[in-house]
């Protein structure tokens, strides 16, 4: 397992060190004006995991550029109150998406997958609207 | 878990990894270290936003 880890974390660190967000099928990118950031997965190719994981990751990044950016003064804490609470939908729907499939209920883990994308998606835009 | 950028979740997995390991656990499991990940940076992001609405 930890061989995987490192080589998977040397990818990650290799994508993060070019100024041109490039990813292999292993990894989801998301980049905007205020920077570009990667969310790995080092999850076995093809589990259910393997299209979680990145949008547990995305959900924890984009969280900390809140705060980050709050911190900064760069939003105001009305945005971050908006991204805290889509955040926590993204969270769930992941939660709920990974305990749907495994009781098997793979439509409905499906249809989680697709809210939690679609929450997570809404942070973002969310975040990138409302930089100053 | 706390982390500050995409080089330190990459460390900061091996470390939990490692932990894994030495504890004995067969199986790494990556969806717990990654809501660990994520509550962590909730409680960041609280923090930022407590802190904002007092200043």
């Amino acid at each position: 397992m930890r061989v995987l880890l490192v080589a998977a974390c040397a990818l990650l660190a290799t994508a993060c060190a070019t100024t041109t967000t490039r990813v292999s099928s292993t990894f989801h990118s998301h980049e905007s004006a205020s920077g570009a950031f990667i969310a790995g997965t080092l999850a076995p190719l093809g589990s259910f995991e393997y299209q979680v994981a990145p949008q547990y990751t995305a959900n924890a990044m984009l969280r900390r550029r809140a705060a980050v950016n709050l911190d900064r003064g760069r939003i105001t804490v009305d945005v971050a109150r908006s991204i805290l609470r889509v955040t926590d939908r993204t969270r769930t729907a992941l939660d709920d998406a990974v305990a749907a499939d495994r009781r098997g209920d793979i439509v409905r883990a499906r249809v989680l997958l697709g809210e939690a994308k679609r929450a997570l998606a809404e942070g973002q835009t969310t975040l990138e609207g409302g930089l100053k | 878990m706390k982390v500050k950028d995409a080089r330190d979740l990459a460390a900061s997995l091996i470390q939990a990894a490692d932990a894994a390991e030495a504890a004995g656990k067969e199986d790494f499991e990556l969806l717990d270290e990654l809501r660990s990940l994520d509550d962590a940076a909730r409680a960041e992001l609280e923090a930022a936003i407590a802190r904002s609405a007092a200043g």
